[in-house]
């Protein structure tokens, strides 16, 4: 448990997603100092208080060397957050490699050095924090995001569903997680505390990805695989997912998607459905979260995946999709699209929150999302991160004989991206006052 | 042919068949001095390397590994091979590709196969662990067994499409698709079952030997207990049982020594903390870890500077080739799953230990299966407490310190670890898991009889 005073050390993002407050920019700057540190400082939120606008402020590796850290202090949280998210270890791991590599479109954490984000009610109301606190500093990218009503990512999927938390106390369970599992400086489930040097104390590492999804081929691919039929494509789109679009668990026997229940949303086990034939082991769902289905041993398998958990705070980018390119079932949950650009980018930025890039982040890609052999399956990764450098197959247990869909993927593609810390309102008070942590 | 080598020989057909395939090691010393150059040389003549490689018909996978230059040795290089034929097979056909890209590289001034073999052969090491994942399966056999996988998928999805597979039950269908491959008269996929593993008596007298002489082996009893609940329910597991409980009283007083002997010295000895890998190496091998889905690992570790602590070591060694040889025979190396073949060696009189696997998935997964959350510790602690610099162990298989052991573990193994310059696989794809899968694919569908849960289990696996 986290004493209320040392919660008030820990910038917000930790403890809420802001989902009172639907409208996010988020601003990458360059040129950042200690003068401009010390303006920004007094307005960015900490802890679990509700604010009218939230701010949240997190430094590259080049912002925190710009800010007066030294390389040791930096590379004490990490080598994967001193090198970036371009490395090229990397991005072998998440898989940015092939189409997905790295270009000249892409933004990343070296080309600035702090990201600003916004959150409030409406765009006009974010307008005077932003041109307040962007002062002194110069910008190189703005990206609008949101929480849109129907809280469904753009391919029509209930998100945000899972609700993994910092536990308030020790009788907090559930999804509720010990803070040292996010936050530097504090203990784990395990007991041990990750230390990550001064500039780190009361910090937590951020992932930042912007992911376009391509919605139209998405659900042309399924249609066409169900031969047209409608019922048939998002049951399969499900299997792929892992969720039904309402956000239901897929349970074994089900071809339609089920009434929408909220107390079913959440579920800690695939007991239910141990060999996979309601929801496939290959599906987003399944490998994103394995639950028990690492070892032989539910409960060693749960404490393992516990240590690889990480926050999302991710939001949608982007106009909605025209509602005429899902099936029929979904154009009511995704009407808000009439009137949008059919070209234009969307899609989900992805927002994580961990304190060991290696072992959380990074590992969940690299070691269950696009593992060809995850969960004894037979060289294919996950069905929505798959692209042209992978295997695109996808197993559906079908109760007999299993189905292999081919060509699946090729949906989701990264722009860019980054590695940051959110660092404590200590650290950022000794940074503004110039004085370095590391003296 | 002097006594040294009569006596490997005699070793080597000892196990061949049942402790196929073999493993061929040999550690040569360079005529060049700067090891830079050496791997220079090396990544320039890889490719072709691995092109004469790949017409050799039963090699399953191979490694250079240029070693660095120690105190009394220049860099030398580290070549492991394993095939089906014998070591000494492996060394005249290795011999006969290798001469022409390597002799300059060791100096031989003879090209001829036949002196070079000589050569290979007067710098082998013999392993003292060697497990395999799949005992027995030849590559012949491993390529068959995905072969048929690949022919039944296809076979479903032609009936899928046609419509007919609803039509048949699962048995039914079983026997159609055992029908269309044995129409296909294909060799590379076979039409039978594969043939059963040679060497049985062997087997059964080495486990017998073993378990007689070695007393000490009730350190690995936890092992010795699972093997015995592995076995079929009914008269051999009680019978295993049995055995066991009566061997117990033979062997408790020797294995309370040996563990009374071993935590004598882990409470005296100090404890060591290598200095951590280098950025520039580990970025080098991460960035080729990360790139493929079937790893190797190499670690040249510096065994403890005692002579007891070198004995440990043998004896240590000893014990778990005494495991894999009749305990870790089901696809699992203590209890570890991703490990294909592992071998252990010690080289400079007992001074060096020298550990190689092949793995799939990434290397954090790979060292989290050992030593993360519900790792299997038992497969690793016991052997790497023996090395210097190991965080110290409390009686043999556990950490002194859960907290830091993993992450100094971790650290050990990158700060030991070499990169090969040369690796050859013959089956890049295929996991441990996939052949043993594949296997059991086959056999269900040569089967007479399955139950309904196997046949179920059968079904799945395609």
């Amino acid at each position: 448990m986290i004493p209320p005073d040392l919660e008030d050390h820990i910038q917000a993002l930790a403890f809420t997603g802001f989902n009172s407050l639907p409208h996010t920019t988020l601003l990458r700057v360059t040129g950042v100092n200690t003068a401009w540190l010390a303006h920004v400082l007094p307005k960015i939120s900490f802890g679990r208080a509700r604010q009218e606008t939230g701010v949240q402020l997190l430094l590259t590796a080049a912002g925190l060397a710009a800010l007066g850290a030294s390389p040791e202090q930096i590379r004490a949280m990490g080598r994967e957050f001193a090198n970036g998210i371009t490395s090229t270890p990397t991005s072998q791991r998440l898989g940015d490699s092939g189409p997905h590599a790295p270009d000249t479109t892409w933004w990343t954490d070296r080309d600035h050095q702090a990201v600003l984000l916004f959150y409030g009610t409406s765009a006009e109301a974010l307008a005077a924090p932003i041109a307040e606190l962007t002062s002194g500093v110069r910008q190189v990218g703005q990206t609008q995001l949101r929480l849109p009503p129907h809280s469904r990512e753009p391919f029509g999927f209930l998100d945000g569903i899972t609700r993994t938390r910092i536990a308030r106390g020790n009788a907090d369970k559930g999804y509720a997680m010990p803070a040292g599992t996010f936050i530097f400086g504090l203990p784990d489930a395990s007991g041990s505390i990750a230390d990550g040097g001064p500039m780190a104390r009361h910090g937590a590492l951020v992932v930042l990805r912007e992911l376009s999804q391509d919605v139209q081929s998405f659900w042309r691919y399924w249609l066409q695989v169900a031969d047209g039929d409608e019922t048939t494509a998002i049951r399969l789109a499900a299997k792929a997912v892992g969720r039904w679009p309402n956000g239901m668990p897929l349970l074994p026997g089900q071809v339609t998607e089920p009434a929408f229940d909220a107390t079913q949303l959440d579920f800690g086990t695939f007991a239910h459905d141990p060999k996979g034939d309601g929801c496939p082991f290959g599906s987003h769902v399944r490998r994103a979260n394995p639950r028990e289905g690492l070892t032989e041993s539910p409960e060693i398998s749960l404490q393992i995946a516990a240590l690889h958990t990480i926050l999302r705070r991710g939001r949608v980018f982007g106009p909605a999709a025209p509602p005429d390119w899902y099936p029929t079932p979904l154009r009511m949950h995704m009407a808000d699209g009439t009137q949008s650009d059919a070209a234009a980018h969307r899609g989900l930025m992805f927002i994580g929150l961990c304190r060991d890039l290696r072992s959380q982040f990074e590992f969940i890609v690299q070691n269950w999302l696009l593992a060809p052999k995850f969960a004894d399956l037979y060289n294919e990764v996950d069905p929505l991160l798959a692209h042209t450098g992978t295997q695109r197959s996808f197993t559906v247990p079908t109760g007999g004989f299993c189905k292999h869909l081919e060509g699946v993927g090729g949906w989701i593609r990264p722009h860019g991206g980054g590695y940051y810390l959110m660092p404590g309102r200590e650290v950022l008070r000794q940074l503004a006052l110039s004085a370095n942590p590391r003296t | 042919m002097n006594l040294r080598l009569k006596f490997e020989d005699i070793r080597d057909r000892w196990d061949s068949g049942w402790r196929s395939p073999s493993s061929f090691s040999t550690l040569l010393p360079s005529a060049i001095s700067d090891p830079q150059q050496l791997d220079h040389l090396l990544a320039t003549r890889e490719a072709a390397i691995l092109t004469a490689l790949a017409g050799i018909d039963d090699l399953h996978a191979l490694r250079i590994v240029v070693v660095p230059p120690e105190p009394g040795h220049g860099p030398r290089l580290l070549l492991n091979s394993v095939a089906d034929s014998t070591p000494r097979q492996q060394q005249r056909r290795l011999a006969a590709v290798l001469a022409r890209h390597l002799h300059d590289i060791v100096g031989s001034e003879a090209l001829e196969p036949a002196a070079f073999a000589a050569l290979l052969g007067r710098h082998r090491i013999r392993e003292a662990t060697l497990f395999h994942a799949s005992p027995g399966l030849s590559l012949r056999q491993i390529r068959e067994d995905a072969r048929l996988r690949h022919v039944l998928r296809e076979w479903i999805r032609d009936l899928r499409a046609a419509g007919t597979l609803d039509r048949m039950s699962l048995d039914e269908a079983r026997l159609h698709a055992r029908l269309h491959v044995q129409s296909l008269n294909d060799p590379t996929c076979a039409s039978g079952t594969a043939p059963p593993v040679k060497g049985r008596w062997r087997r059964c007298l080495d486990l017998i030997g073993t378990f007689l002489f070695f007393p000490l082996l009730g350190v690995l009893g936890k092992d010795i207990q699972l093997a015995v609940c592995a076995l079929q329910p009914g008269v051999n597991r009680v019978a295993g049982a049995l055995l066991v409980a009566l061997w117990w009283l033979y062997a408790a007083p020797f294995t309370a020594l040996a563990f009374i002997g071993v935590r004598t010295m882990e409470i005296l000895e100090p404890d060591f903390e290598p200095p951590p890998a280098p950025e520039k190496k580990l970025h080098r091998l991460e960035a080729v870890e990360d790139a493929r889905t079937k790893n190797e690992l190499t670690i040249w570790f510096p065994v403890k500077p005692t002579v007891w602590g070198r004995l440990l070591m043998r004896l240590t060694l000893f014990g778990s080739e005494r495991g894999t040889r009749h305990l870790w025979t089901r696809g699992t190396l203590a209890g570890a799953q991703n490990i294909h073949f592992a071998r252990l060696l010690l080289a400079d009189g007992g001074r060096r230990m020298v550990f190689m696997s092949d793995y799939s998935g990434s290397f954090d997964a790979y060292i989290d299966h050992f030593i993360g959350v519900g790792g299997n510790t038992r497969a690793v602690v016991p052997i790497s407490s023996r090395v210097f610099g190991c965080p110290q162990t409390r009686w043999l298989y556990f950490p002194k310190d859960t907290a830091s052991f993993r992450t100094r573990w971790r650290a050990m193994v990158r700060s030991y670890q070499l990169q090969a310059g040369v690796r050859y696989v013959a089956y890049p794809d295929l996991s441990a898991n996939d052949i043993l899968s594949h296997q059991r694919m086959r056999a269900g569908l040569f089967a007479e009889n399955l139950s309904a849960e196997a046949l179920e289990d059968w079904v799945r696996r395609i």
